[in-house]
């Protein structure tokens, strides 16, 4: 009964996990391709609340194509290790919802998920400083900015990955006792 | 593995199908064949009773100790 209500919920976490996969790439789309119309809103504020870009960037240049093409690039990135995050997460489900638990493929998509989390982590800082250069690149000379911030948000996902590396030993650990026993006559 | 498991060549001295051993032993064929190819992990107390019972033979008689790397004789 338990197992039936994990492959359950696997399944429903599988499918959501597959459709987030477009989230990320869509997003950055948005955000580079509107970016004047929300800088023209509210500065960016809106942008820098959803992690967009860093906050308080004065973008005192013209926002020309170039700048929303370079921006795109850059944002790609962080957005294709969100989507290897999500994929692994719902071969990890799919795997769950086929009772596959304490598998070595199973094992093998948790560890995956822990080290793309820390990944991201490692790079989230490094994209926001050629954000902030992309959004000034066309300032006055002189304004052009880098900056370089370590916030509490890549330091909780790192400890998230960390947390998720120890939970896939456990798994692995659990793999092991599960095969002892199967071979147990 | 160092453990070699001596189950056919006993079945076969007694006579005895590994289906009819599996049935009084109260195993499945699959996991007798588990046990007879080497790939078992471990042994119940219970199993190898069961086994030795219905083969009239002694522990011994179906586990055999070979050190790794010893040249058979």
């Amino acid at each position: 009964m338990g197992l039936n209500r994990i492959k359950r919920i696997s399944g429903s976490l599988k499918w959501l996990f597959t459709g987030m996969m477009a989230v990320p790439p869509l997003a950055a789309c948005v955000v580079w391709l509107f970016l004047d119309h929300w800088l023209a809103k509210d500065g960016g504020t809106s942008l820098s609340l959803m992690g967009s870009i860093p906050p308080n960037i004065p973008v005192l240049g013209p926002i020309t194509g170039g700048m929303k093409g370079l921006g795109l690039l850059v944002t790609l990135a962080p957005a294709g290790l969100q989507m290897a995050l999500f994929w692994y997460l719902a071969r990890l489900f799919g795997l769950y919802q086929q009772g596959a638990i304490f598998t070595i493929e199973s094992v093998g998509c948790l560890r995956r998920v822990g080290a793309f989390l820390l990944i991201g982590a490692i790079v989230q800082p490094f994209h926001g400083a050629l954000v902030t250069l992309v959004l000034t690149m066309n300032n006055p000379a002189g304004q052009h900015m880098i900056t370089l911030g370590l916030s509490g948000d890549p330091i909780g996902k790192a400890m998230t990955a960390l947390v998720v590396f120890l939970i896939s030993w456990i798994m692995d650990e659990g793999r092991k006792l599960q095969e002892d026993q199967a071979l147990t006559v | 593995m160092t453990i070699i498991v001596n189950l056919d060549v006993m079945l076969a001295k007694r006579k005895v199908s590994s289906k009819e051993l599996a049935e009084a032993v109260g195993i499945t064929p699959q996991n007798l064949s588990i046990l007879k190819t080497g790939k078992a992990r471990a042994i119940r107390l219970g199993t190898l009773e069961a086994i030795c019972r219905r083969l009239s033979c002694q522990p011994g008689d179906i586990l055999i100790y070979e050190p790794e790397g010893e040249e058979k004789a």
